[in-house]
């Protein structure tokens, strides 16, 4: 997640589904015998992390151990895939720019800062000129040269062992030239008017270091974030300690290690009994329990990530849009919120989290929770009572209770006479499953930062994304296309705005999809973790962050 | 007795490569394709270009048959290939991953052996009393209850309840002594090990009561022999044939079994990554995984079937 908030984050670690099988159906199932356990034993207990490192000092030092619940697999940024793997790097590796805390407003990082030509081809970035990596080799322009020919030019000696992923988030850029020894200029292929945001996930590895280590690179991660690689061991735990020539602040703990519990009642075991400090996107179940215990704090952070229906708009019952509006207002999505996820999603009116700077409130108005109007709109379109075939995966990153979510919308369905007969299919093989034309009326999930509502819009409702891609409402609409092309590539931002809001007042009337709600970061935090809060740019961010004795 | 051996083996080989395909094929048909997965990373639909340059970076654009032989080759060289998402070699990922496993089976076979043998003997020689019904008891609980149901039960009593042992994971952070991870090992190794340690007992018993009924039982017996001397030296020994076999298939068990109990209890093992395997479709890592495994059972069984040999003769002459 981190520093890759649009891209990586997004779909990949969906898409991994790294708890799909573990954490989803086991992982629901095991945390419910363990809940009454878990209450019991949350009164006066006050043994966590007891085998931390004491802290020093107020406000600064100490251990944290963090429980990501799914393995890091790679720690080169280069070629990294999840976003588990992307909250390690984002300790360890920094772009030229980054997200002011807070917020998802840019501000300067490795660069103090740019310009771009009137045309928005030349980005023009000045260095700040005392970083240096944790190999103590500087970082300059040189270095982002190194970075950027790693990455993209096939002919560069390191290039097969650094283009696996990131590449694509960058095919608008064509070079880059090194201008003296601490100015870069990045040329682009093409204007794009969330270039600086994006810039944020591109990560500076040293050079010295892909070439002393090469293939071994994804075991010895060498950036200049303000904590430096310790060790890997294997299967249990990455440890980073404390980089004191970092450049931007004092990094504020001794050592972050980073562990990945994947079964849900071991994550809550792991927090309770102390070993673990804070846990990553924990469950409702979990969540519910940690929220009545005094020892720990529920801390959740907006994102940009939508849950919702998408209904095949090809497929009879759903080709006239009264059908589809009629299931817009028939789902009762406070409930789910509260009843079924314990406030870790909250209501999702339109396609977009308020979170997302180019949120329309307006979407707000089009559907209540209204079963008579939706009976209502039913009878008009003719719907003939045939029954929808609709599938939910079971878990799945991002997917939160699917099942579950299903069932109660089943029953919402039934009571404006609309019958559905779910069919649950495996997280990896669902995803296969919803791309086929004959897929009805699907669960489906896509989690991002509210950063870019492009990977949004282009990422399931364009015609781009038509199947292969994950548009399985199958809706192409002409001034929607238009209008998302104007957000994507206009470099006006008040022209951006007013496209961006039109494009989610068309969703709204046109109904593809039904937005149900947008997951928000949930972590179960240690009261001993000082300071800690979420992102919305959904960086792990850490700084300022300490652990109390 | 090595012409006995040299059958045994030959007839492993087909076994292992027959197990490999199979594990092959249901990766391969399987739906859920990695190469979609890994694209589906990327916001924006990936076009056939970049698909087939994905497919073709993992090998998977070859007919099935040229990929199933290809890392056959490979592995009989001892190469299990790369990992499609920790793009490193699957050997080192294997042996890191066998010796926690290897841990955790001999854990939990320590735990089994003495508790399974003991019980039944005691079973069978207190046969029919209130310490026979009880010992009757737990075993069948024993064999009933799931155990990732009673990995959960243990770490709520011992590791939140009680505090005595740690949670979950190999290690603690900080620490990775002898005593830290043998006190890690407990409750998993238990949870792994209730199973077979009911089967043996369940086993041992009845063997124990059928020996017993001996004629030449009976003659030690009357020939004044003590009765612990007449259970150790003439019945026990000839109840160690059945024990044993069924020892070597509980090995087997522990092996393959130990998934839920790592999923548990966070275990760094062979289970865990299979599991995470499976869920990323990172077939080269299934495929080894699952391959050394059933490796491991058909090894295992081989030298059960060689010890029998060893210990009763008439094994031997038969064959």
């Amino acid at each position: 997640m981190a520093d890759q908030p649009a891209i990586t984050k997004g779909i990949l670690d969906k898409m991994v589904g790294r708890r799909a099988l573990v954490g989803g159906a086991l992982g629901t199932a095991l945390a419910l015998p363990l809940a009454p356990a878990l209450t019991a034993q949350a009164a006066g207990d006050t043994r966590s992390a007891r085998r931390a490192a004491p802290a020093q000092t107020e406000g600064k030092g100490g251990t944290i151990v963090i429980d990501l619940g799914s393995e890091v697999e790679n720690l080169d940024p280069h070629q990294q895939l999840t976003g588990t793997t992307a909250m390690v790097n984002a300790q360890l590796f920094e772009g030229l720019v980054r997200f002011k805390p807070g917020t998802v407003e840019v501000e300067p990082c490795l660069a103090t800062s740019w310009e771009s030509s009137a045309d928005g081809l030349n980005w023009t970035f000045k260095l700040s000129e005392n970083v240096t990596f944790h190999d103590g080799t500087p970082f300059n322009a040189d270095a982002v040269k190194f970075n950027y020919d790693r990455q993209f030019d096939p002919n560069n000696e390191y290039y097969p062992l650094g283009q696996w992923s990131g590449t694509y988030a960058f095919n608008f850029l064509s070079g880059v030239t090194v201008v003296d020894p601490y100015t870069v200029t990045f040329t682009l292929a093409t204007p794009f008017n969330k270039f600086l945001e994006r810039m944020n996930t591109m990560l500076f590895v040293s050079p010295a270091a892909v070439q002393q280590y090469r293939e071994a690179m994804i075991e010895h991660p060498v950036g200049t974030g303000p904590y430096k690689f310790d060790r890997w061991d294997k299967g249990q735990q990455v440890v980073l300690s404390r980089f004191d020539q970092y450049h931007k602040y004092e990094p504020t703990l001794d050592q972050v290690v980073f562990k990945a519990i994947p079964e849900a009642g071991a994550r809550a075991a792991a927090l309770l009994s102390g070993d673990v400090h804070l846990a990553v996107e924990i469950t409702p179940e979990i969540a519910e329990q940690l929220s009545t215990n005094d020892q720990f704090q529920v801390v959740t952070g907006p994102t940009g990530a939508l849950w919702f229906l998408a209904m095949n708009v090809e497929f009879e019952a759903f080709k006239d849009k009264r059908v589809r509006q009629a299931l817009n207002f028939a789902i009762d999505k406070e409930t789910i919120c509260s009843a079924i996820l314990n406030d870790t999603a909250s209501v999702g009116f339109g396609p977009l989290s308020p979170a997302y700077p180019d949120y329309n409130p307006k979407v707000e108005e089009y559907y209540s929770y209204d079963p008579e109007r939706a009976k209502q709109l039913l009878q008009e379109a003719g719907y003939a009572g045939e029954t929808i075939a609709f599938r939910t995966s079971i878990g799945g990153s991002g997917m939160l209770s699917p099942e579950e979510m299903a069932t109660f919308i089943q029953d919402n369905l039934r009571e404006i006479g609309v019958t559905t007969e779910i069919e649950v299919i495996e997280f990896v093989s669902w995803m296969d499953a919803i791309r086929n034309p004959q897929n009805e009326l699907t669960v489906m999930s896509w989690n991002l930062a509210p950063i870019e509502p492009d990977l949004m819009f282009n990422g399931i409702l364009s015609k781009a994304s038509l199947p292969p891609g994950f548009n399985t409402s199958y809706w192409v609409n002409d001034e929607f296309e238009a209008l998302i092309e104007t957000g994507r590539s206009s470099l006006d931002p008040a022209e951006v705005t007013t496209a961006y809001h039109r494009a989610q007042e068309i969703v709204m009337e046109e109904a593809p999809i039904v937005p149900v709600c947008h997951r928000l970061q949930v972590y179960g935090v240690s009261k001993l973790v000082q300071n800690f809060t979420a992102q919305p740019s959904l960086e792990f961010l850490l700084k300022g962050v300490w652990v109390s004795e | 007795m090595a012409s006995y051996v040299l059958r045994r083996v030959s007839q492993a080989v087909p076994i292992a490569v027959l197990t490999s395909l199979v594990v092959f094929l249901m990766l391969h048909l399987a739906p859920g394709d990695p190469v979609v997965i890994i694209l589906s990373a990327k916001p924006q639909a990936y076009t056939q270009e970049e698909f087939d340059r994905v497919e073709k970076s993992l090998g998977l654009d070859k007919p099935l048959a040229v990929q199933y032989v290809t890392w056959l080759g490979d592995v009989v060289r001892g190469d299990f290939g790369e990992s499609f998402y920790l793009r490193r070699e699957i050997r080192g990922l294997l042996v890191q991953r066998m010796e926690a496993t290897l841990f955790l089976a001999f854990g939990a076979l320590i735990f089994s052996l003495p508790v399974g043998i003991l019980g039944g003997v005691v079973s069978s020689m207190k046969r029919g009393s209130i310490l026979d019904r009880t010992i009757n008891a737990v075993v069948v609980a024993g064999v009933a209850v799931p155990t990732f149901a009673l990995g959960l039960f243990l770490i709520v009593l011992f590791g939140l309840k009680i505090e005595l042992l740690p949670v979950g994971g190999m290690t603690s952070f900080g620490d990775g002594g002898v005593v830290d991870r043998l006190r890690h090992l407990v409750l998993p190794a238990i949870s792994l090990g209730v199973g077979p340690a009911a089967i043996i007992a369940r086993l041992t018993r009845s063997a124990m009561l059928e020996v017993l009924n001996q004629d030449y039982v009976r003659t030690a017996r009357a020939k004044g022999l003590r009765n612990a001397i007449v259970v150790r030296r003439h019945a026990f020994r000839n109840v160690l044939i059945p024990v044993i076999t069924v020892i070597g298939l509980q090995v087997g068990f522990l092996l393959g079994g130990a998934v839920l109990v790592e999923v548990v209890f966070s275990w760094p093992g062979m289970g865990q990554m299979i599991v995470n395997g499976i869920q990323q479709r990172d077939f080269p890592v299934v495929q080894a995984g699952v391959l050394v495994v059933s490796l491991a059972f058909i090894v295992t069984n081989l030298v059960v079937d060689v010890l029998y040999a060893v210990v009763d003769p008439r094994i031997r002459h038969s064959r």
